[in-house]
């Protein structure tokens, strides 16, 4: 991009530039890892990398020193790396469908898992709706539940990870 | 007008339907099965929503998954391409049922037209010429072999559930009659769920010719001339041609009127295609197709009219772009499906495009969602795009379809360009003197 900028073409970009240092503070503040904003046709996405504390994940089963040693470096790569695409986490749950997801079984009970629940498998993790039909979403396999990828009545297609179970 | 129209198909289709909506400024969605995430109209629609696996029955063709998809986009339109649902009349229902939009025909016209006997004997009720034939399904091989005495041997054994080139058998004797209606029987028992057969006359060296109709489903309808498709390989085009080298334009106003005045009848809406064999002068109905077809590019060319955009405007209740006098038909136009398959075995080549450069120019167009980097999946048909031409006349359609096949680059699978630069170079073809029979006859030479 070599061209010499006209001056309202400067203009424009200080005015990006501006908005980018907003969204960047705005990340910093809330704790955000990532936001998109679209408005007169211009988009705008900004994000960062984030390394998990391996706290975030249950914590390995208690074993020799020498071995928590060596373990602790695939562990903690393991965790960043799922941060940044939750499809590809070995516990991810994908949706075997299209619809609507709700994680409570009607408005205002409680949802039917959360972070932290303990789930067996087959157990109902969220509902998917389409076409007035509700579908129970069964856990695949028993587990801790340590992530909801989805809000409640948000759109979800088929492969989408829905929760993450480990 | 649509707000959003949600396209229920994939490849190159899609990329056309997702173009012309882009034109008129409706919103799209494309559904795609994960094999097809990459594919170039899913990058370019407005919103995608992955809706299977690869297999068609979890994916393309699955209704509920469709219906969902058009639910959570709030979708208030369906184009089903051609193909998987195109022509399911029960998928038209339920759309119909949802307060979608299905863009073709009425479910009640895609059903007649889908039952090939009935479809024939419409046709015939409404004073279309058709083959000679059973008049209806066969019931027992007594009474075949009678009705075949009668028209004279040869005789086609046909699928009724069949269409599209599949389920047909050949008999020249009444000894290979029997053979013929067992297998016709069992092959459409298999492949369409239904093994109802019906006779029809052989003709031996007919042309494949058919005729573009447009219906606004409140009793108008056009004709927008002929293409003629005789150019096959087991029985699926592989090139095409508007208008017919075999027709002239007296012959042309007269099929076309014939049909057209059906559709007028029938209020026929949308798009479709009445397919004849043509022989010593004489028409003969043998199908028609609810929907639009791969050579649609052809009559565009040669009228100047989106045929997409056409099938969109008609089906939110807008009446027809053109009247019969405003059609007016420029130049000729010819194009080539190329498919990543070896030219000379048609053995499928799926696999990575490493580089792809197409022709351009004036009269070129090249419909095709394929590009350099793109994995073609292997479970799907070997379209991968289709080269059209148009020239002031029929020579300089070949000559400009000559230079563009040298220039046609695809490097990483296999086509069939190879094939279409020797078959541009035939006598025959430069001629325009072929018939349904003639490519697969060129084939067979060593």
């Amino acid at each position: 991009m070599a061209e010499p900028m006209s001056k309202d073409v400067k203009g424009k970009a200080s005015a990006e530039q501006t908005l980018v240092r907003e969204l960047a503070g705005l990340l910093d503040e809330t704790g955000l890892s990532e936001i998109e904003i679209e408005r007169e046709g211009m988009r705008v996405r900004v994000a960062r990398q984030v390394n998990m504390a391996a706290p975030m994940y249950a914590a390995p089963p208690p074993a020799a020193a020498a071995a928590n040693y060596a373990a602790a470096p695939a562990p903690a790569a393991a965790p960043a790396a799922a941060a940044l695409d939750p499809g590809k986490h070995p516990g991810a749950v994908p949706s075997p469908m299209v619809g609507t997801a709700y994680l409570a079984p009607e408005p205002g009970a409680a949802p039917f898992v959360e972070v932290g629940t303990r789930v067996t498998q087959g157990q109902t993790i969220m509902i998917i709706e389409a076409m007035k039909t509700m579908n129970h979403i069964p856990a695949p396999k028993a587990g801790v539940v340590t992530a909801v990828l989805v809000g409640n009545g948000q759109p979800v297609e088929f492969g989408e990870p829905l929760a993450i179970i480990e | 007008m649509f707000d959003k129209v949600l396209i229920a198909n994939r490849g190159e289709i899609a990329l056309r339907v997702l173009r012309a909506c882009k034109e008129i400024g409706i919103a799209t969605v494309a559904v795609h099965s994960t094999a097809d995430a990459d594919a170039m109209h899913v990058r370019l629609a407005d919103e995608s929503v992955c809706i299977g696996p690869p297999p068609a029955a979890e994916s393309y063709l699955n209704i509920p998954r469709l219906l969902a998809a058009c639910e959570i986009t709030g979708a208030d339109a369906i184009h089903p391409g051609y193909g998987f649902l195109s022509e399911n009349a029960r998928f038209a229902e339920i759309l119909e049922e949802h307060g979608i939009t299905f863009i073709g025909p009425t479910s009640e016209h895609i059903r007649i037209m889908g039952d090939k006997i009935e479809a024939k004997a419409t046709a015939k009720r409404l004073g279309i010429p058709v083959v000679p034939g059973s008049d209806g399904a066969i019931t027992d091989a007594a009474q075949a072999i009678r009705i075949a005495k009668q028209m004279g041997f040869p005789v086609l054994v046909k699928a009724a559930a069949g269409g599209g080139g599949r389920g047909m058998k050949v008999a020249r004797t009444a000894e290979d009659l029997d053979m013929a209606l067992k297998t016709a029987r069992a092959e459409s028992k298999a492949a369409f769920g239904d093994d109802s057969v019906y006779l029809e006359k052989y003709l031996e060296k007919p042309r494949h010719i058919e005729v573009q109709v447009f219906g606004d489903g409140k009793g108008d309808a056009i004709h927008l001339g002929e293409r003629d498709c005789s150019l096959q390989r087991r029985h699926q085009k592989v090139m095409e041609e508007a208008p017919s080298p075999a027709l002239n334009a007296e012959a042309r106003r007269k099929i076309g009127s014939i049909v057209a005045k059906a559709m007028q009848k029938i209020n026929y809406r949308g798009a479709g295609t009445v397919e004849f064999l043509y022989e010593d002068g004489e028409f003969f109905f043998i199908e028609m197709n609810t929907r639009l077809q791969v050579e649609h590019p052809v009559t565009e060319m040669i009228t100047g009219l989106d045929l997409v955009i056409e099938q969109i405007r008609v089906a939110s209740g807008a009446p027809l772009t053109l009247s019969q006098n405003d059609v007016v038909f420029s130049g000729h136009a010819i194009e080539c499906r190329i498919n990543a398959e070896n030219p000379r075995t048609f053995r499928p080549s799926p696999g990575t495009i490493t580089y792809w450069h197409p022709p351009g120019g004036l009269g070129v167009r090249v419909d095709s969602g394929a590009y350099q980097g793109y994995r073609i999946p292997p479970y799907y048909d070997s379209l991968i795009g289709k080269l059209i031409v148009h020239g002031k006349n029929r020579n300089e359609c070949l000559m400009r379809l000559r230079r563009c096949l040298s220039e046609f680059v695809v490097e990483g699978v296999e086509t069939t360009i190879p094939l279409f630069t020797d078959l541009v170079q035939q006598a025959d073809i430069a001629n325009g003197l072929y018939d349904i029979h003639w490519l697969e006859k060129y084939l067979q030479k060593p």
